[in-house]
């Protein structure tokens, strides 16, 4: 579907709405997943991302492209679920469990998952850093886009990604010097 | 920031995980969601049109019951109506158009309904002076008549598309241009508002001094804003509006308040350093950044057992209810959002840190932040930056405990 066709419209129909979920479901977990690193979060995540895109289309104006909409709603979107009381508590006991019986319990279960060993570099870095490192590599989102999308100002998102690069060539460097 | 692309960009276009995750199941799964919602929606739809048809029969019978019981009395007293109007000697004929003697006065706020305010002569030249002519009589009104759902959903504008917004002052006829770069904070309260978690219980009747103008290319539309409760006015009832956008406009109307000097510095910690710095690689003790033995949790239970000094209530779109932001001890604590604030130099860290003291002491206590901006060093606990100072002139002004979140 052209992009313009979803800057005009007022209501999705069943068809729209697939066509919606095909082209850009896969992305949209997948952000879901590297902001939260939860399987199930990024489900509940990407159900609700489309919910609240089917309800709001008409909202929008395509001032961005619609992939680029999809993913601000879901990076908020996951913010707000990282930051539920629920959420927080979940993680907490998680974390500590993981301390408690071996370290690398985590960091296993992933590893077996992940199609990269690089991915694992990238969910160690702190969420700030990560959600602009992914927007603008894997996504290739404009600094501008992700400013936007995170309601900072340019300066800041460079900051971070030049932070995030650092930190990524400081980590792989590490890792390949382990093979 | 370098130019040159690492090796390791071109791995992270590819999907971060061996198996699809999304899936036709998954999709299958949304679309019952949808359709359940959809369902919802029209049971509720059909419910508030038969409540509305039983509503309508019950006063039209009321009515009719009324008009047959008093049929004489009515009589007499339409004829006695039609007689003032027509025939009364030095009665006053409404013109056609115009109200009746007991009209209701047109709303003054909704798009082309207000009238121009007739010329008094008694007005004084200081009145026309300082009273600027009120350039929100032709913006559109939001009026938001739902009981449930994100405010993003349902504004007559996309706030993507708004270009400035300012603070219109009906009582002294001035206008304040929000700076573009504080614009977000307006934007991100009406955007995550909830209808039906931050509606105003008992809400002021009359109608605020302040609005919010959104401009936008070709209209501009108007929020009323009462300063006093931190709410909004979307014509159907007032709606909190979030703690950022209290301390933003605190800090445009009465500059050298309080929360709006902790707005100024909450902003001025926002701007990046010029070398970005920023170190998680050693964390420091967390037991050093406990605040007079108390990590965020505790302070939280703590607060929740004092007196405050004044509450102003907001709504946090994270945690989705209405809270305060609240100021204890004649101002030395203030807590917001996930955010605790000490601006008195009563309360230290174990090694003495504290209001007051240099950025060397600090060094020397505390070592390197974690994260660093213009004028606040953050230090981590965990995966989180928790402990806060800011400095003013190379002196901590004021620390900060944050949920780790």
């Amino acid at each position: 579907m052209e992009e313009a066709y979803w800057k005009y419209l007022e209501h999705m129909d069943s068809e729209s709405f697939r066509q919606l979920m095909v082209t850009y479901g896969q992305d949209v977990w997948n952000l879901a997943f590297l902001m939260t690193k939860r399987h199930h979060l990024a489900d509940d995540i990407t159900q609700d991302v489309f919910l609240r895109a089917y309800k709001a289309i008409g909202t929008f104006r395509g001032a961005s492209s619609i992939r680029t909409w999809l993913l601000s709603i879901t990076r908020n979107i996951s913010i707000n679920y990282l930051r539920t009381a629920f959420v927080r508590k979940v993680m907490l006991t998680e974390r500590l469990s993981v301390r408690e019986t071996s370290p690398s319990a985590e960091k296993v279960v992933l590893a077996h998952a992940l199609s990269d060993e690089i991915w694992e570099a990238v969910l160690r870095l702190p969420l700030k850093l990560r959600e602009v490192l992914v927007l603008h590599v894997k996504y290739e989102m404009t600094t501008k886009e992700i400013a936007d999308a995170l309601r900072i100002s340019e300066g800041t998102v460079k900051s971070r990604l030049a932070r995030a690069r650092r930190k990524m060539s400081i980590s792989w460097k590490e890792s390949a010097a382990y093979e | 920031m370098s130019d040159k692309t690492p090796d390791w960009y071109q791995k992270l276009k590819g999907e971060p995980l061996v198996e699809k995750t999304f899936t036709v199941d998954s999709i299958r799964r949304i679309e019952q969601k949808r359709a359940e919602w959809e369902k919802r929606g029209k049971a509720r739809t059909n419910h508030i049109r038969r409540v509305f048809v039983m509503c309508a029969a019950s006063i039209l019978l009321v009515l009719l019951l009324g008009i047959s019981l008093e049929h004489d009395r009515l009589g007499k007293w339409v004829s006695d109506i039609g007689s003032t109007w027509s025939t009364e000697p030095g009665s006053i004929t409404p013109p056609a158009g115009k109200p009746g003697p007991d009209a209701v006065p047109p709303d003054t706020i909704g798009p082309d309904t207000a009238e121009p305010e007739p010329f008094d002569p008694d007005q004084t030249e200081t009145d026309n002076q300082t009273q600027k002519p009120d350039p929100t009589q032709t913006d559109g009104r939001v009026h938001v008549k739902r009981m449930d759902g994100l405010l993003m959903e349902y504004l007559p504008f996309n706030t993507e598309e708004v270009q400035s917004i300012s603070l219109w002052n009906n009582r002294i006829g001035e206008e304040i241009i929000i700076p573009d770069e504080r614009e977000y904070v307006i934007t991100q309260a009406l955007n995550w508002l909830d209808i039906a978690k931050a509606r105003v219980e008992e809400a002021a009747g009359s109608e605020p001094d302040l609005k919010l103008r959104f401009h936008l290319k070709n209209h501009v539309y108007a929020i009323p804003y009462n300063p006093d409760n931190n709410a909004l006015d979307l014509g159907g009832g007032q709606y909190y509006a979030d703690d950022r956008t209290l301390l933003l406009i605190k800090s445009l109307m009465d500059p050298n308040s309080r929360l709006a000097v902790l707005d100024q510095t909450l902003e001025q910690a926002r701007v990046p350093a010029e070398d970005g710095s920023s170190d998680e690689s050693k964390l420091p003790d967390w037991e050093k950044l406990k605040i007079d033995g108390k990590d965020y949790n505790s302070w939280e239970m703590e607060l929740k057992g004092m007196a405050f000094d004044s509450e102003t209530l907001y709504y946090d779109s994270v945690i989705e209810r209405v809270d305060g932001v609240r100021e204890y001890g004649q101002g030395r604590i203030i807590q917001l959002s996930r955010l605790i604030v000490f601006l008195n130099s009563d309360y230290k860290t174990t090694d003495g840190v504290g209001v007051g003291l240099s950025e060397e002491e600090v060094l020397q206590l505390l070592g390197m932040p974690n994260h660093r901006t213009q004028t606040c060093w953050s230090y981590a606990t965990g995966d989180y930056l928790t402990f806060h100072l800011y400095f003013e002139a190379g002196f901590v002004k004021m620390m900060a405990l944050s949920q780790p979140a």
